[in-house]
């Protein structure tokens, strides 16, 4: 303890204190402003217990577990995030800084605050419903997304009803609650591997149905963010069985057609790389199949034009040479009375 | 339309104005939105692959700032491939073109005082949000009508945690480079933080008092070398300045991170407690005279900008317009 400056609260009192100056807060009476200056004197004052401040080194292991501890008990994280948007604009930040901090705790192999977290997913919910609003959206995304980082936390997000509402967040009009929405629920799909394909297996026609209006949106940003994600997606090698299944509609062959002709470059080149997936597919259903028949030589006049300036890009022009090759090969599948299911892209030469 | 090509959607935004462009071909202009002057810059997404990302973090570390020095978002949003960032800055000026229009042999030592003063107090809150600015300089320093300062380009900027980063700014070391710390330019362990930001607003200083900054025209090679070896050129002879400037320099510039003062030292320096008591720049200079006499002085881009874009259009057109893909039997032409 410093010997001069104010006396320090010990964390039973800091998060008492705290939950009382919230309390008046919530209530909105004529003590709201100096609820509001109490708010933000303990909520700094927590903050510092944790991080430390410059004239000042984070509290001991001990005291944090202490402070860790009486946050459950209160449900203090949760008032917090409840009351939120009444909280002013500095204070919103310490609360999702002490957030943070508190669900990387580790004790072993446990988090104890995922634990806390997955008998309270309302913290979840309420964090989701943040993006709704306008001033607490980013500060509810970063708390979201430290929270996505958990596999469990995520596995609950992924499969509630609330994680289609992204679909919309995404959209939004605001940049950055979209970017922000955006970079959480990517976090969701790609962070644990075996979680979100398990997930994207089992929920694929919700999952893709939605995923199609993003690819379609009006919006550039949500068109190429989409689309370049949809790439990683499908590239993954634990995505397998999902890309198959992506790879062998022809709706969505369409789809990466007609954005290879986008008015963007960037949209142009993410749709390369969904686009060479279903050419390099060793194994192309009849309608695939039939449309780059249909458009061979087109294809192959288009590709040859495509992005020459990207000379640069060796992996780029490998994949573009071997595209063309493979379109200029192409033979139709005969249609002999024997059941031919399996057609190979390089069948041997008649 | 002329302003429809540059991006900005009709009937949105009222008194729109040209102010400057900014880097890698953004656009600033003065605007008047929901009743409020506002500054609108307009962002080419599609201008290169990194664009994006870049903009994103600009945009999501602005919002989480709220200063008076600091400049404020009041919203963004997308217009077909372009971002326009809203921030709340009215008939702002760059300190940077304030110097070239009116200062080429820098501003009087008291003025001075007073803009690195009011950035000091945009700094002190930027670092205690966490931040490492990485790109102060008269560029990035805006002046309002009422001759306040206040700090911009927070893209260059970086969250550091434990007080240190490794991050080379690779993206803008080259256009940033007589600001930038020697630390942060020799990539070793030991890393740069808070101090690095010090050290930027030693050139500042440098750059208002002689309206350029030392090692403005020099090879990158040699502004490297010279940084790395501890070398600050002293520049305009002519010019004198007094102890409390150069002492207040001299500490910003010193090689060793450790041995620079902070932001809260440095506050509380003499030659900044001559100008505490003043509140506007325009108590020491005359401000120009209009500030629009002075951009428009400078030829409005806005023409070849609208023109480039085109440009651009066609050629992603050129690539497209004539193809049209087969998807029935029937459209086999």
């Amino acid at each position: 303890m410093p010997l001069f400056g104010k006396s320090q609260k010990n964390p039973a009192e800091l998060v008492k204190a705290l939950r009382d100056s919230v309390q008046a807060l919530e209530a909105g009476d004529r003590k709201a402003e100096k609820a509001q200056e109490d708010v933000s004197k303990n909520l700094n004052q927590m903050k510092t217990m944790l991080y430390g401040s410059p004239e000042q080194e984070p509290q001991t292991d001990m005291v944090i577990s202490q402070l860790a501890q009486e946050l459950y008990n209160s449900n203090l994280l949760l008032s917090l995030i409840e009351s939120l948007q009444k909280i002013d604009f500095e204070g919103k930040k310490d609360v999702a800084l002490i957030f943070n901090n508190i669900l990387r705790r580790q004790i072993g192999q446990r988090f104890p605050t995922v634990e806390y977290i997955l008998v309270k997913p309302q913290i979840l919910f309420i964090l989701i419903g943040g993006y709704e609003k306008q001033d607490i959206a980013l500060n509810c995304g970063g708390m979201l997304r430290e929270c996505a980082r958990h596999e469990s936390l995520a596995k609950v997000i992924l499969y509630s009803e609330d994680f289609y509402k992204f679909f919309s967040y995404i959209e939004s009009s605001s940049f950055d609650i979209a970017s922000d929405a955006f970079s959480t629920f990517k976090e969701l799909l790609t962070r644990h591997k075996v979680l979100s394909a398990e997930f994207l297996e089992t929920s694929y026609e919700q999952v893709f149905s939605h995923y199609q209006a993003l690819l379609n949106s009006d919006n550039y940003v949500t068109k190429r963010q989409s689309l370049k994600l949809l790439g990683e997606l499908l590239l993954d090698r634990h995505n397998f069985n999902i890309m198959t299944k992506y790879i062998s509609s022809a709706d969505n062959l369409k789809l990466m057609m007609m954005m290879l002709r986008d008015r963007s470059r960037n949209i142009q080149f993410e749709a390369f790389h969904v686009f060479k997936v279903f050419v390099a597919n060793p194994n192309k259903p009849r309608p695939i199949l039939d449309i780059l028949l249909r458009n061979r030589d087109k294809l192959v006049d288009f590709l040859t034009r495509f992005h020459t300036d990207r000379a640069d890009d060796e992996q780029f022009n490998d994949e573009k040479a071997y595209l063309i090759r493979q379109i200029r090969e192409l033979k139709p599948i005969t249609d002999s009375p024997q059941s031919t299911p399996q057609h190979s892209a390089n069948p041997p030469p008649q | 339309m002329l302003i429809e090509d540059a991006g900005i959607p009709p009937g949105t935004f009222g008194n729109i104005r040209f102010l400057d462009s900014g880097f890698k071909g953004s656009r600033v202009y003065s605007a008047i939105d929901g009743g409020r002057v506002v500054a609108v810059k307009i962002i080419d997404l599609d201008s290169s692959v990194d664009e994006l990302a870049e903009a994103e973090r600009e945009v999501l570390i602005l919002s989480s700032l709220r200063h008076a020095h600091v400049t404020r978002l009041m919203r963004s949003f997308v217009n077909g491939h372009f971002l326009l960032i809203v921030q709340n800055l009215y008939s702002s000026l760059s300190l940077y073109r304030l110097l070239e229009g009116g200062f080429p042999d820098g501003l009087p030592e008291l003025a001075v005082a007073f803009v690195i003063g009011d950035c000091l107090i945009g700094l002190t809150y930027l670092h205690k949000c966490g931040l490492v600015h990485r790109a102060l300089s008269a560029a990035h320093l805006l002046c309002d009508d009422k001759g306040r300062i206040s700090i911009t380009g927070m893209r260059h900027s970086i969250a550091i945690a434990q007080g240190l980063s490794h991050d080379f700014p690779s993206q803008h070391a080259l256009h940033n480079l007589p600001w930038l710390a020697p630390e942060i330019l020799a990539q070793d362990l030991r890393g740069y933080g808070r101090p690095s930001d010090i050290y930027s607003l030693g050139i500042l200083a440098l750059e208002l008092a002689n309206g350029k900054a030392p090692f403005a025209g020099l090879e990158a090679e040699k502004v490297l070398l010279y940084k790395l070896r501890d070398i600050v050129p002293s520049l305009n002879a002519s010019k004198c300045f007094r102890e409390p400037f150069t002492d207040f320099t001299d500490r910003c510039l010193q090689y060793e991170p450790e041995n620079r003062p902070t932001c809260i030292d440095l506050a509380r320096h003499v030659y900044l407690k001559q100008v505490k008591k003043y509140s506007s720049l325009w108590r020491f200079i005359h401000p120009p005279k209009d500030i629009k006499s002075i951009q428009e002085a400078k030829q409005s881009p806005m023409k070849h900008t609208a023109e480039g874009d085109r440009a651009t259009l066609r050629d992603g057109n050129s690539l497209s317009n004539d193809i049209h893909w087969s998807w029935e039997d029937s459209d086999k032409s």
